[in-house]
């Protein structure tokens, strides 16, 4: 343990129920709420309920995949499953839970009362639940649902029936709602920091969902073109895509991955802020080099604009462009390396203890790592027309977001829940649910990089024998882990509803910054007098780094 | 920001929020249209 200890930092807000001016009655306190703690909460139980709904869909993948043959389902209804998995996955799981917890968590950390424009918050999130009971209702339709992969590629796409009109239209309010809060961000982030709370000041949490809102309000609108020309090819007789027609369905893969590939930075950026805050926190240390990983950010996502085309390398770009996009690629590396070193450093020699955020974050650093190293491989030009629509695609990418990325969304729950609840949740089951997780989620994504290699495509229902083993261990992992997630479910309900252990203002030892100013549960209306920031508050004591 | 929260404190800094939330949202409005634009260029 350490022998610093922070309890001279008093809570600055209590909360007091009498103050609390919560609007009465369901209706008026959820569906026309405009306070950023409780449109947090709407965030994140709608990506939780999405992550229940995408996983479902992914067991039936893996359940078909089970054995060699067709079992379960139609083949035209398995592809239907992998492109919806990964459209409720990306758009309706980890992007808005990572919206939901920069609701809570951004004001908080800056000191504002609420975001700048509380009402447009409202409708970003209320257009969500309208745009995916749209998108899956496709599935319930005579044409079915899409089924040419998330990646709606031209002209296979352009097969999907009469249920591609609302395909489009939920991708277009998907859009809208995540430029409207990217919009937000942006505008309580520059305009409604306390005094005091310079950029340099800001937590790391802030300044990646920063540098992502930029990412997002950049490429939304691309993505948004990119479907309305697949909805006027399809409905009204255009030929942006088609070959036939004079247009080209290869600028249709270029439109879409200069967008594709700044929104993996868009689910992962808030991730690596997260993960910013959890390691100082148990390490009891400040984090290492903080300023180099506000540039480093900036880098990757800047340099994510520049290498969509490492996607499509077997399309037949001239060599010169294959080159490029290569480097390109690797290069982001450096930055990524720069935040794995000071992840690394910041632990090194500090007091750790292992709770649960704890256990999520160190697993994050090294699962992810693991996920960037098959991403290099994937980055080499020559090697990839081996690897591409490979399983190792599928074994990378799933390495990325889910030890990745929803580790750290789990990390951030368990960090953050007893601030929000003001109870503490279960540290046992916390653990339970973290060994488990970790297990199952190698056995069940690390022999897809072995099937890849093999030459197992990706999307396919049926395939060949000499595949059956590893696939049955991923199948297997693939379901323990599914039910793994049921105990997180029970670990938040309990800690939500059950728990009789109160957390203080303070949770966390080692904990710095000016959400843990404030009561646990914080006031429903926070710092409506602003706070003046000053160093000691948001840094750790044995930070030396004065010139901020 | 709800009115019963301090609004004089924090009425001059809404109201530089809303101005740069309409020029970002602006900027999002043209890159809509500057890439359905490359569609027909390009096509």
């Amino acid at each position: 343990m350490s022998d610093i200890t922070y309890t001279d930092i008093e809570p600055l807000h209590e909360a007091h129920d009498e103050h609390d001016h919560k609007p009465k009655g369901f209706l008026n306190r959820w569906l026309f709420t405009t306070n950023h703690k409780d449109i947090g909460t709407l965030y994140l139980i709608f990506s939780l309920l999405m992550f229940l709904t995408g996983g479902a869909m992914a067991m039936v993948i893996r359940a078909e995949l089970f054995m060699p043959g067709l079992q379960l389902v139609e083949p035209e209804f398995f592809n239907q499953m992998t492109t919806m998995h990964a459209l409720v996955m990306v758009f309706g799981a980890v992007m808005p839970a990572w919206v939901g917890f920069a609701n809570w968590m951004i004001p908080m950390m800056i000191g504002a009362p609420d975001m700048a424009l509380p009402r447009m918050n409202n409708w970003s999130f209320w257009i969500l639940p309208f745009a995916f009971a749209m998108l899956l209702s496709t599935l319930f339709m005579d044409s079915g649902g899409p089924a040419a992969g998330w990646t709606l590629y031209p002209p296979l796409v352009l097969q999907t029936g009469d249920s591609f009109a609302f395909v489009v239209f939920s991708v277009h309010m998907m859009g809208i709602s995540s430029i409207m809060g990217s919009i937000n961000i942006i505008a309580t982030i520059t305009n409604m920091r306390a005094p005091g709370m310079t950029l340099l000041r800001m937590p790391m949490f802030v300044w990646t969902w920063l540098i992502t809102a930029f990412l997002l309000l950049a490429v939304m609108p691309v993505l948004a073109g990119a479907v309305t020309m697949l909805l006027t090819d399809h409905f009204f007789g255009t030929n942006f895509f088609n070959a036939a027609g004079g247009g080209d369905p290869v600028m249709f893969q270029h439109i879409f991955w200069f967008f594709g590939h700044p929104e993996v930075y868009i689910m992962i950026l808030p991730a690596f802020g997260v993960i910013s805050e959890i390691l100082p926190t148990f390490a009891r240390k400040p984090l290492f080099g903080y300023s180099s990983m506000v540039y480093a950010t900036a880098s990757i996502a800047l340099l994510s604009f520049i290498v969509w085309a490492h996607h499509m390398f077997t399309v037949g770009m001239p060599l010169q462009g294959e080159l490029f996009f290569m480097y390109a690629t690797m290069l982001i590396s450096v930055p990524t390396g720069v935040k794995v070193f000071n992840w690394v450093s910041t632990m090194w020699q500090g007091e750790m203890t292992f709770e649960t955020p704890m256990l999520f974050a160190i697993a994050f650093v090294v699962l992810f790592t693991m996920g960037g190293f098959s991403g290099l491989m994937l980055a080499i030009t020559a090697a990839d027309f081996q690897y591409h629509d490979t399983y190792f695609v599928v074994a990378h990418f799933h390495y990325v977001l889910v030890p990745g990325a929803v580790f750290a969304l789990m990390a951030a729950t368990y960090y953050w829940l007893p601030k929000w609840t003001g109870n503490m949740y279960s540290e046992k089951w916390g653990k339970i649910h973290f060994w488990l997780s970790a297990i199952f989620v190698n056995v069940l994504f690390f022999p897809q990089h072995f099937l890849g290699l093999a030459g197992m495509p990706r999307r396919i229902p049926d395939y060949s024998p000499q595949f059956a083993d590893f696939n049955m261990i991923s199948s297997i992992g693939g379901f323990a882990f599914g039910v793994t997630q049921l105990i997180f479910v029970g670990v938040i309900l309990h800690c939500v509803f059950r728990s009789k252990v109160k957390a203080s203002g303070q949770v966390w030892e080692g904990a710095r910054g000016l959400e843990w100013t404030l009561s646990s549960p914080p006031p429903y209306h926070s710092f409506s007098t602003p706070p003046v920031v000053t160093h000691n508050m948001v840094r750790h004591p044995r930070d030396t780094d004065a010139a901020v | 920001m709800s009115g019963r929260q301090n609004p004089d404190v924090w009425k001059d800094k809404r109201r530089r929020a809303v101005r740069t939330a309409l020029l970002l949202g602006v900027v999002a409005a043209l890159i809509f249209v500057a890439f359905i634009a490359s569609g027909v260029i390009g096509r």
